[in-house]
């Protein structure tokens, strides 16, 4: 019996296809929302873009929206694709981490401090969320080199819950003592949403975002080993320490450039990896781009519901992600408990 | 491969202490000793997968701290003795793993290195499974793909912590007679953990005996295993018996007499 193996005609087709169902839902998206747009009109050259009603809530309202959803959800799923992979557990993600609870109290730090400084070009927002994403990873990788050995899955949870606490009590204290503006800002912020953005935002993210990616995406076949173990995988030529670092802090920065834009959102980075994983296999090579593709069409289908279920209230993104993710995480919890 | 005077300690507590030890190319050496004497450890440190391990290691004379780690992985290759897998990898993923230490970053597999791979699933019994999850088959079936891994990588050393402690008695033979072809006829070095000395006698040019960490007594088959220097490490007595068929040893422990 012959025995197949991954190769790069399988790898093309796999990618292919996710970026084939991205370049749908990116196409379909659009289309859709709670005023009609005629397609003709926004592209007619007949009408001004001041006057170009069709055009205005396609190109300044849809578009970038669309484009940070994407952006958001493959940076967080692929984030919750290397936490997976580096801590070698099914439950590790930027939420249950305490990453984004790190980044979330990094960012309402600097609303309170007032939006308008900036620090190195970068708005002070993102550098705090970074900075409090870093600090919950520093909690976590110290469990991890502490131990050597295997960390339990309920270890690790326990860890990412009480450091998630712990920040949230600390939001919840600048939250009471800040003015009502402040405190509204906070709010919007908190719940997640991707509705306040422009082409600015956009293009002061990607860089980094894609930055991360591809930072990750070079380590893909050394994340395979270490998935297998950090042992086995330094007997096979992996610079354990190094890549676990570099895929933690390549993770930690993708999460909290977006979490500084949108807040948190929870679960993405959860149920992603597992639900591509389940339909092409856990090799990271595959799987780092997979999961890229899907995130980003997952969020734009989110984000789609979030806009249009309610029309024309908006309900906030990161509600609807939750209400999908928590039922996935219980039955994820149930799964592992039973094997 | 040579340790020099090595110490190792695990939160303070040493579990190798002043350790001197050679290896010769080509040797066929068994590592003995009761249940945490440290002999994974002596493994791993033979490996130089003990980060931060003050120890001096020396492979073909080279110390091992200062080299690259894939250097080292296409000159030694470890077999634990058991690895659980969080995600679903197949089994010829796991076997083309060992592949790793000859590929760049971004590359994948070329066909050679599938062919290695599946020469080393054929010697190993596993390609009738390889297309399973890894997950999913038993613990013997597991310990013969990490040594399919391992032979895939193409070393010059091998390591093995206790490669036969799943398996039943035809597949040890197995799997320390694909050790002695690996050691004869492509001069692969093997160093194993092992607690059966009966087989360890049978496929062994040499034994290090350790107890505590420290070494006891090293030697071919015959000057190891002798009923005293068993009775001062097992702490039970032994008869030895020699099987002239192979000149091999068996070790009966005494029964104890319960009435006394």
């Amino acid at each position: 019996m012959s025995v197949i193996f991954m190769n790069k005609r399988r790898y093309l087709t796999v990618v292919s296809l996710f970026l084939a169902l991205l370049a749908v839902t990116l196409t379909v998206a659009p289309m859709i929302g709670s005023t009609a747009i005629d397609f003709s009109k926004a592209f007619s050259n007949q009408i001004t873009f001041a006057d170009n009603v069709d055009a205005n809530i396609l190109f300044i309202v849809r578009l970038p929206r669309i484009l940070l959803a994407a952006l958001t959800g493959a940076a967080l799923a692929v984030a919750g694709a290397v936490f997976q992979a580096v801590l070698r557990n099914d439950l590790a993600a930027p939420i249950t981490l305490g990453v984004s609870g790190g980044a979330a109290l990094g960012a309402v730090i600097a609303i309170r401090l007032g939006w308008a400084f900036t620090f190195l070009g970068f708005s002070s927002v993102p550098v705090f969320a970074f900075l409090g994403a870093m600090t919950a990873l520093a909690v976590v990788f110290s469990l991890v080199r502490v131990q050597h050995r295997e960390l339990p899955t309920s270890y690790l949870l326990l860890a990412g819950v009480t450091v998630n606490f712990f920040f949230a009590s600390m939001v919840m204290l600048i939250h009471y003592l800040s003015n009502i503006t402040q405190s509204f800002q906070i709010v919007r912020w908190l719940m997640g949403g991707l509705d306040i953005t422009d082409y600015q935002t956009l293009i002061s993210i990607a860089p980094l975002v894609f930055g991360g990616i591809g930072v990750i995406i070079y380590l893909s076949r050394d994340l395979n080993l270490l998935s297998a173990g950090a042992e086995p995988a330094m007997s096979r030529g992996v610079e354990v320490v190094k890549t676990q670092l570099a895929g933690l802090l390549a993770a930690a920065l993708i999460t909290s450039v977006v979490v500084a834009v949108t807040g948190p959102i929870g679960f993405v980075g959860l149920i992603v990896p597992h639900i591509v994983r389940l339909m092409i296999g856990p090799d990271h090579r595959l799987l780092i781009p997979s999961v890229m593709f899907f995130g980003a069409s997952f969020m734009i289908f989110c984000d789609t519901l979030a806009r249009t279920l309610l029309a024309p209230t908006e309900i906030p993104v990161g509600v609807i992600t939750a209400l999908i993710g928590g039922p996935f995480f219980f039955w994820l919890l149930k799964r592992q408990q039973s094997s | 491969m040579e340790l020099k005077r090595s110490d190792f300690r695990y939160d303070r507590e040493p579990v190798i202490r002043d350790f001197s030890l050679k290896i010769f190319p080509g040797e066929f050496v068994g590592v003995i000793g009761p249940n945490g004497s440290g002999k994974s450890t002596l493994l791993k440190l033979l490996g130089g997968i003990l980060p931060g391990a003050k120890s001096s290691v020396y492979f073909d004379g080279l110390d091992l701290s200062i080299q690259k780690r894939k250097t080292l992985a296409q000159s030694i290759a470890w077999v634990p003795q058991e690895n659980p897998m969080v995600f679903p990898f197949k089994v010829s993923e796991v076997v083309l793993m060992g592949r790793h230490p000859y590929l760049s970053a971004l590359a994948f597999e070329s066909e050679e290195d599938c062919q290695i791979a599946r020469r080393a699933m054929d010697l190993t019994h596993t390609s009738q499974f390889a297309n399973r999850l890894f997950n999913e088959i038993s613990s013997g079936e597991k310990q013969r793909v990490m040594i399919a891994a391992a032979i895939a990588q193409e070393p010059r050393a091998m390591l093995l912590d206790e490669p036969t402690s799943a398996l039943d008695l035809k597949f040890q033979m197995e799997i320390l007679n694909i050790l002695k072809i690996m050691n004869r006829d492509q001069g692969a070095t093997i160093v194993m953990a092992l607690h059966d000395l009966h087989l360890a006698s049978k496929f062994c040019d040499r034994l290090i005996l350790i107890k505590n960490g420290t070494l006891v007594v090293e030697g071919s088959p015959a000057t190891v295993l002798q009923k005293e220097i068993l009775k001062d490490v097992y702490e039970i007595d032994v008869n030895i018996i020699r099987d002239e068929t192979d000149g091999s040893f068996l070790i009966s422990p005494e029964a104890q007499d319960l009435n006394s």
